[in-house]
């Protein structure tokens, strides 16, 4: 507890000791280990969560340099989830780690995220996003959604009942505006985050929108909650 | 008049805000059509902040939202 104490000190002033302690008795499960993914896993490891399961299936190339915190020149042509696995050891050792090398599905889904106290969404698919909440509704396990693009970014909570990522998607685009603006440094870096944050907001059943989406501006520098409560009838 | 506010790239080449001239029995594609946006780039629609279709029919004063997909991770 001593040791708690010291290297979260500076947290406590914002998460209590006792939020401290719920952090470290949470499993966090993050699908991808790239843009979104290499912020939030080091937001999670830094933050203290307890365990962390971590999965992707690609390697670093050199057009990642620009924001994917765990690529390295060094590490061009690497595991990203191991390069991920090696990051999380030095930030803090006390952080238990289940890495999984694979490419999520909606036939592996149910197995990765089983057991998790939240599930973040830091892949890059529409497709595996939207399988994502499939799963996780069914399983009844809080997801936190992401999504970036250029200087936009969108997230939410994704609860049983209150599905969000398929109404966002439900015109059938298969990708985003990423696809032509790609993604500068700040974008996975703030969206991260803030998905960081949203992820122990569930955690400490604090205050979050849910039935909607955050849309963050960052041309604009705006953050707008948006209900997608609508009339289905419509 | 109805008030359309574009976000993220539909903003290139266009005001943020776009005041549209109403008429009675208007929907989402009298407003997507003239601002040149294909329908298939729509991923959100907003009437009033409130998640719509766009077939469905708008009201006079009321405030339009358009939101392109963001996909990336």
């Amino acid at each position: 507890m001593l040791a708690l104490q010291e290297r979260y000190k500076r947290n406590y002033r914002t998460i209590s000791l006792e939020q401290q302690q719920i952090l470290a008795q949470s499993t966090i499960t993050v699908i991808g280990c790239g843009g979104l993914g290499g912020f939030i896993i080091e937001g999670l490891a830094r933050s203290g969560v307890g365990k962390v399961r971590l999965v992707d299936f690609d390697t670093f190339d050199v057009s990642n340099l620009n924001r994917q915190l765990f690529s390295t020149e060094a590490a061009v042509g690497a595991s990203k989830l191991e390069q991920a696995v090696a990051r999380v050891r030095v930030v803090n050792s006390t952080v238990q780690i289940d890495a999984v090398e694979i490419r999520a599905d909606l036939d592996n889904l149910p197995e990765l995220v089983k057991g998790s106290s939240v599930v973040i969404d830091a892949v890059d698919s529409i497709e595996v996003k939207i399988w994502l909440e499939q799963v996780c509704n069914k399983m009844n396990i809080p997801l936190i959604y992401g999504a970036i693009g250029g200087n936009c970014g969108q997230m939410a909570v994704s609860l049983p009942g209150m599905p969000v990522v398929s109404m966002l998607y439900q015109s059938g685009q298969k990708h985003g505006i990423e696809k032509e603006l790609g993604n500068p440094y700040y974008t996975p870096c703030i969206i991260g985050g803030m998905m960081v944050k949203l992820a122990f907001d569930v955690l400490f059943d604090a205050d979050y929108e849910t039935g909607g989406f955050y849309f963050i501006d960052l041309d604009s520098y705006m953050i707008n909650f948006i209900s997608t409560k609508g009339d289905e009838s419509q | 008049m109805l008030e359309v506010r574009l976000f993220a790239t539909f903003r290139e080449g266009r005001e943020k805000i776009i005041m549209m001239e109403y008429q009675p029995g208007m929907t989402g594609y009298d407003i997507i059509t003239p601002l040149g946006i294909p329908e298939e780039e729509v991923a959100i629609f907003l009437i009033n902040g409130r998640h719509s279709k766009l077939h469905a029919e708008l009201e006079d004063g009321s405030v339009l939202a358009l939101f392109p997909p963001v996909g990336g991770g």
